[in-house]
């Protein structure tokens, strides 16, 4: 009886408590040294041999590191002219070059793996972020008219072909009456997106989920696969929590839980990453905050591994097991690559 | 007794022509010294905020200026100084390393950061400091500290 009651306590330990102990420090970048000083760095991503590279929005560059953390070659300061960069440069990607988000100056700008500038991919339309695969381009924008958002596919030379995905959360309906509801629809209906490296599929997520997390698979041009459903964080952690939009009165009850997807990465060709933020209130006032890490499988949508991040971090990129974090809180701004070992 | 007194006059105004030399040399130094100041100078903007309407935003310069400060406060020679308006004291106060806080009634439209080498501006610029710009401030630190630190070294 007391054998049978330890394995079901242990059973239960090792489906309601995450394991804290697998995500290990491989390299940290950001120091009062100038090379490797930050001051608020807005994207990264690591290549194929470990090199990470980095760019900064308020310091107007951009910069290679080695496997080993170690400085290679920055590029970039303040201006609208070849070489130079606004102050909002918002994203970072790696496909067959670099691509380069630089939202100021309306522009993608692309580069080889040395820093090197290639062109300057001018756009119509304002982005949100940017991915790639082969002779796409992909972005994320409000639809027109819309208060949702969509992925456009443009080519290399930021030709408008088509956009995809007209969703929006169901729980968005009930808030969309007022006009303040209306603000509130385009906030809940935010999206997070992600490119497979090898197959160029495109996963697609809502920000503020539901009652479950939903996960839209396309191809790279654009057409439905599968929608994936992942109910683990809500059974298991948070079974009191239900997003169904926000009350009419917009006054949350006594005790509830926000959640919140900041992004989703492909790792390989079988499983996704979500890194998600939970917040507990009483009342108005926050009083746990957690940010973690879920790895679910890309077919069936259950979960393979959870972890906590450290506080105030944000993955930028995730390639196989390795994961890219960065963390602009502090006096030094830091980029963290750690190795997922589970 | 005449040679005397003659020789006494003579020394008295030897003296006196050495005390005025002297303290001709010794404000020289003290004006020598004021040379040598260098002043980092911050005047905070009216658009300092990353996007306005926005509590949470931060100071557009607070990582560049506290970097200088965390890395040039130390030298004797070099003082960094927040020009900022009433309204904005308190976050200044909350957010930016400084040695003198100056409050005045006119802030320019954004931020200014001013490097002034004894009465000589060695370098000024407006707007958000991107890293070309920090690169040139470090520099300049950089020689007026090691400038500096050369009377010690003899």
């Amino acid at each position: 009886m007391i054998k049978k009651l330890l394995c079901l306590i242990t059973i239960l330990a090792i489906f309601h408590f995450p394991s804290y102990a697998d995500l290990k420090k491989v390299v940290s970048i950001g120091s009062d040294d100038i090379n490797y000083r930050f001051f608020g760095v807005a994207g990264a991503v690591l290549d194929d041999q470990g090199n990470v590279y980095i760019c900064d929005s308020k310091g107007s560059f951009l910069r290679k590191y080695d496997s080993d953390g170690k400085f290679i070659k920055e590029i970039g300061r303040y201006g609208q002219g070849p070489g130079e960069f606004s102050n909002t440069i918002s994203g970072l990607y790696l496909c067959d070059g670099l691509f380069v988000l630089d939202t100021g100056n309306n522009r993608i700008v692309e580069l080889d793996q040395e820093l090197n500038i290639r062109r300057y991919i001018k756009l119509s339309k304002l982005a949100l972020s940017i991915m790639g695969f082969s002779d796409n381009l992909y972005m994320i924008s409000r639809t027109p008219g819309r208060f949702s958002f969509e992925v456009g596919v443009y080519d290399r030379n930021g030709n408008y072909i088509k956009s995809f995905f007209d969703r929006r959360p169901v729980f968005i309906e009930r808030i969309e009456q007022s006009k303040i509801g209306q603000a509130l629809s385009l906030i809940y209906s935010s999206i997070a997106a992600t490119v497979e490296r090898e197959t160029g599929e495109v996963a697609i997520t809502f920000q503020w989920p539901g009652e479950n997390i939903e996960i839209f698979r396309f191809s790279k041009d654009g057409e439905f696969i599968k929608k994936i459903v992942s109910d683990h964080i809500i059974k298991y952690d948070f079974p009191e929590f239900r997003l169904k939009g926000l009350p009419t009165n917009l006054r949350f009850p006594d005790q509830s839980n926000l959640i919140m997807i900041r992004s989703i990465h492909s790792l390989d060709e079988k499983r996704l990453l979500l890194e998600y933020w939970v917040n507990e209130y009483n009342l108005d006032k926050v009083v746990k905050e957690n940010e973690y890490i879920l790895i679910v499988d890309r077919n069936s949508g259950q979960l393979v591994h959870r972890e906590l991040l450290p506080l105030k971090s944000g993955i930028a990129d995730a390639r196989k097991s390795y994961i890219c974090a960065i963390s602009n809180e502090g006096d030094v701004p830091e980029v963290v690559i750690y190795r997922l070992d589970y | 007794m005449q040679a005397f007194s003659k020789v006494l006059r003579l020394v008295e105004l030897l003296l006196i022509v050495f005390s005025v030399w002297s303290c001709t040399q010794e404000r020289d130094a003290d004006v020598g010294q004021a040379d040598k100041r260098t002043v980092v100078s911050l005047h905070l903007g009216i658009k300092t905020q990353m996007s306005s309407g926005c509590s949470s935003c931060e100071l557009v310069n607070k990582y560049q200026w506290n970097f200088l400060y965390r890395i040039f406060s130390g030298k004797e020679d070099i003082e960094f100084v927040v020009y900022c308006s009433d309204e904005n004291k308190r976050e200044v106060e909350q957010n930016l390393l400084y040695d003198v806080l100056i409050l005045v009634d006119k802030s320019p439209e954004t931020d200014e950061l001013v490097v002034c080498h004894g009465r000589k501006t060695m370098f000024q610029k407006a707007g958000v400091l991107d890293m070309f710009s920090m690169r040139q401030i470090t520099e300049l630190l950089m020689d007026s500290a090691l400038e500096n630190e050369q009377p010690l070294r003899k």
